[in-house]
């Protein structure tokens, strides 16, 4: 390679590679239109009008389904990612096909008559409350990417799992819902195809006439207000146009990942500079990929017909794809992650603080052992109740209170080591590569015993933080790229998830129990192997605290002051996914205890590493420990998915934390 | 001649006391491209020499390999005696010490806290913070007139006074030299005339050598013993300040025309671009 350093371009021309991906996706829709054809025109009596009506009815318009839908998709993350500033923009990490998806769970359940008639109308309202819900939350952080994101990425978290415990609650009828909610592809008329067709036209002829307002939009407000543009209605606008594209496509073929992030980078990255050319460009990607995506599916297929849904698939390609992009966008428009002094404040007596904690957490064990609600409502229990109860409350809560700890101690470790106050086992996708961990031993295995899956899922956890870290370490590779990537992780695990529930396996369905996060059937033996590798694993935590408080620094300085700065990064992922993969393996990968129990324990005064760790470590107990009583009795007789809980409770709090950090600095 | 390089001078024998850095035809290339072209240079212990030079002139490169920040691509850097890879990390790290050009945030660290790190080659990852290691810290501390501050948050300073925390950071590590990628770039002049005051006054007290990367000649002159002048990856001018401050030499660095004038107060030489 001559040039490694400039690559801000595709390696070859764009045209002919795009060109060439559209060839090998017409191939792939020609195997099957010929498949059909060739069965039509034999001499078979019989068979040739029902080929003909399945080409007519199902071949074609699927085509005709995978090309508008991945345009419309597109263009809704060029819209989206121009109007916020965010290259990380779009509609699934905004929450908007999440959202859909749970309005119109929700509405399968409760109202199906609205479903046969205004499917649309129930994905826009669950898309657009997702989106504004958002926009809210980080609007006084002036639409902060980074807080969108992040805000996106819980709200979009929430309504998964809350999707997932529905059907759980509801029994494997609404099972078929899971695999439309990967994006199933599979088409009976040309009817959404002209839906979307319609909706793309429109989102079109918005944009265009918006072009202006939009490339003005692309400066900061103050700029953009000087032009006398109307800001928000523009802005409003805008999203409104974005969120209706996603959502319709949402309604008609389920959730479908990754071409909304992927067709505007790619579209840049081949050479698009200008908003016109993007306009173009991005749909057109979108299309091409979508396309190539669905013809590959078809052609993995078995007999029994294709197994893997598209949207699980589209994050497949995708993911890698984005990964090995990331490190060569170089023209990207990076918003600026503003580094303003932190909110922080350090306690004189960190000691009684971490006693505060401490007293804290074993109130909220307390309160989960002896309170409940039954049928006769609250119940204190003492005495014989209580003993009687202690087996089956001992377990779940042990389970939860370990599971805390452990994850609470995973996030301190990798947020300084990443000197990233965002990363957490959460986000950069560990606790969802530990599933995909967890399902290799799951499947490979028969029977296998606890050993094996925490081996599986510690692996999991490992290789996808190991790929992280690999990344951020790149030069030039800032916390937003990390973010990213981890997001990109973090999705391609999950779309192997996805894929492999939709096989409809029993195992599949331990993997969607596993997913939403429940303790419901914890064992006194899984109670014992959790607190006692809790125990084990945090006692090294204190002999790190130097390396933890030396690493946040970045690497120039621990190397000049003499760490070993490899050796000790190498260590510490080793712990931090062994913490995680042990954590997610009882109480599933989405909780966002990881991320918030470190910034609380900071936020609250305790700054250094071993009063942190601590801190956070108490906090975490406290947070998944009262998550755990109210997921068992909120809705009871029904116990709700521990996760929801957790997320629910953590995730208003680090909104609330992002919108209260202004410029304030420490106070002597 | 300065006094205390008549003290090195007749202090030196090559096996009790090794020069504090010997490169020899270091070099260093990036992408295809040589950086540093085959640089030999011998540092006494107890020096202080500024590096100057134009931009990509590769000061900061010399300095980042005499840091062990960056190997170089060919050519051997002794120091101490040693050859630079063979030494241990800690074992480095409590010979050389050395600031980048851009600190890192210290988020959420209290200065005292940020200065105790520099005693971490001394004591390991878990080894016990001993009464030395306090001693040292408050000596730090003192000698850069941190007292006041010492449970101040790093961040909420201003640039200079974070400057003088990582300086004391650097002194905390009790090294046998400083090692500082433009010290004074983000600074005010008050506070450039203090800093770099503070390491020539702290460097002579404690007998430790510095090098200095710097742009203002001036600045240079006044506070270093010696002056490496870089361009295009070589080293062109070697030097007491008085000898590097001639319109002649100061051209050839910079290829811009200059003057030199007295100081009117002390008569030390002032180069101004003509």
């Amino acid at each position: 390679m001559a040039e490694p350093v400039h690559i801000n371009r595709m390696p070859t021309n764009p045209a002919l590679l795009w060109g060439g991906l559209a060839l090998a996706a017409a191939c792939l829709s020609a195997f099957q239109v010929t498949g059909h054809l060739v069965a039509g025109v034999s001499p078979r009596p019989g068979t040739a009008p029902l080929d003909g009506i399945i080409l007519y009815h199902s071949v074609l318009p699927r085509i005709a389904v995978a090309l508008v839908g991945g345009a419309a998709l597109g263009l809704s993350g060029l819209l989206l990612q121009r109007v916020l500033r965010n290259p990380l923009a779009e509609p699934s990490t905004l929450g908007v096909s999440a959202g859909a998806q749970l309005a119109m769970t929700v509405a399968l359940i409760h109202a199906p008559a609205l479903m046969d008639h205004a499917r649309e109308g129930v994905a826009l309202a669950g898309g657009l409350a997702a989106v504004g819900l958002i926009l809210a939350l980080t609007w006084r952080r002036g639409l902060e990417p980074v807080a969108v994101v992040l805000a996106g990425m819980m709200v979009a978290l929430t309504a998964t799992m809350a999707s997932a415990a529905l059907i759980l609650a509801n029994g494997e009828y609404l099972f078929s819902i899971f695999i439309w909610g990967g994006g199933a592809m599979a088409q009976q008329s040309w009817e959404p195809a002209l839906t979307i067709a319609v909706r793309l036209v429109a989102g079109i002829a918005a944009a265009v006439l918006l072009s202006r307002p939009l490339s003005i939009l692309g400066l900061d407000d103050a700029s953009a207000r000087s032009l006398g543009v109307a800001l928000n209605l523009t802005r409003f606008g805008v999203i409104g146009v974005a969120v209706w594209l996603a959502a319709s496509v949402t309604a008609e073929v389920g959730v479908i990942g990754f071409v909304g992030l992927a067709a505007p980078a790619l579209a840049h990255l081949s050479g698009a500079r200008t908003q016109a050319h993007k306009l173009v460009a991005a749909p057109l990607i979108g299309a091409v990929l979508l396309w190539l995506t669905d013809g590959l599916v078809q052609l993995m297929a078995g007999i029994d017909g294709e197994r893997v849904p598209t949207g699980a698939a589209t994050a497949l390609l995708g993911g890698p794809l984005l990964l090995w992009l990331l490190p060569r966008l170089r023209m990207f428009e990076w918003p600026s992650l503003d580094r303003r002094p932190s909110p922080s404040r350090r306690s004189r007596r960190p000691g009684r603080l971490v006693g505060a904690f401490a007293l804290i957490a074993a109130i909220a064990v307390a309160l989960a052992l002896t309170v409940g609600y039954g049928p006769e409502g609250w119940t204190l229990s003492t005495g014989k109740l209580f003993s009687r109860l202690l087996d089956w409350r001992g377990p779940r809560v042990a389970v939860a209170a370990a599971a805390g700890a452990m994850l609470a101690a995973a996030g301190m470790v990798l947020q300084r080591v990443t000197a990233n106050p965002l990363a957490s086992p959460e986000i950069l996708g560990v606790g969802t590569g530990a599933g995909v961990g967890l399902t290799a031993v799951l499947f490979l295995t028969a029977g296998s015993g606890i050993g094996l899956q925490v081996a599986g899922s510690a692996a999991g956890a490992v290789v996808v933080l190991g790929a992280m870290l690999a990344l951020s370490l790149r030069s030039g590779f800032g916390p937003e790229r990390l973010l990213l990537a981890g997001i990109a992780m973090g999705a391609l695990c999950s779309a192997v998830l996805t894929a492999v529930i939709a096989t409809g396996t029993p195992q599949a369905f331990a993997l969607l129990r596993w997913l939403s996060g429940s303790t419901n059937d914890a064992t006194p033996a899984d109670a014992w192997f959790c607190a006692v590798t809790a125990a084990v694993l945090l006692t090294a935590l204190p002999l790190a605290s130097r390396w933890l408080e030396i690493l946040p620094l970045g690497d120039v300085t621990a190397r000049s002051i003499g760490l070993p700065v490899r050796r000790c990064r190498i260590a510490l992922v080793l712990y931090a996914g062994v913490l995680t993969a042990a954590a997610a393996l009882f109480v599933g990968p989405l909780s966002f205890v990881g991320l918030i129990a470190p910034h609380l324990a900071r936020l609250a005064g305790l700054g250094r590493a071993r009063t942190q760790g601590a801190g956070a470590v108490l906090i975490g107990i406290g947070l998944m420990v009262v998550s755990d009583w109210l997921a068992r009795t909120v809705s009871f007789p029904y116990q709700l998915p521990l996760g929801l809980f957790a997320a629910l409770l953590a995730g208003p709090y680090l909104i609330w934390l992002l919108g209260r950090n202004g410029p304030r600095s420490g106070q002597p | 001649m300065h006094p205390v390089f008549r003290t090195m001078q007749t202090m030196s024998s090559p096996a009790k006391n090794p020069a504090l850095y010997e490169l020899d035809a270091v070099r260093f290339s990036a992408g295809g491209r040589a950086i540093l072209s085959g640089l030999s240079l011998r540092l006494e212990q107890g020096r202080i020499y500024g590096l100057v030079g134009p931009n990509g002139s590769g000061k900061s490169t010399l300095i980042r390999m005499l840091a062990r920040q960056q190997p170089p691509s060919g050519g051997s850097i002794r120091c101490l005696g040693a050859g630079i890879a063979s030494i241990g990390d800690r074992d480095f790290a409590r010979s050389v010490a050395y600031m980048p050009q851009f600190t890192p945030p210290a988020e959420g660290m209290t200065v005292r806290e940020l200065v105790a790190l520099g005693r971490f080659p001394w004591h390991g990852a878990l080894g016990r913070f001993g009464a030395l290691d306090a001693a040292k810290v408050a000596e730090a501390m003192a000698d850069t007139r941190l007292d006041s501050f010492a449970d101040r948050l790093v961040d909420s300073l201003s640039g200079g006074e974070r400057q003088r925390v990582w300086l004391a950071m650097m002194l905390a590590q009790d090294t046998r030299c400083l090692l500082l990628d433009e010290p004074t770039s983000a600074l005010d002049i008050a506070s450039q005339v203090e800093m770099l005051g503070l390491v020539r006054r702290l460097g002579h007290a404690r007998g430790i050598g510095a090098v200095i990367v710097l742009h203002d000649i001036n600045m240079a002159a006044r506070v270093c013993d010696e002056i490496l002048a870089m361009r295009g990856g070589t080293l062109i001018a070697q030097g007491a300040p008085a000898a590097i401050m001639t319109s002649e030499t100061l051209e050839a660095i910079y290829h811009v025309a200059m003057g030199i004038v007295p100081h009117p107060g002390t008569g030390e030489p002032i180069g101004y671009v003509l």
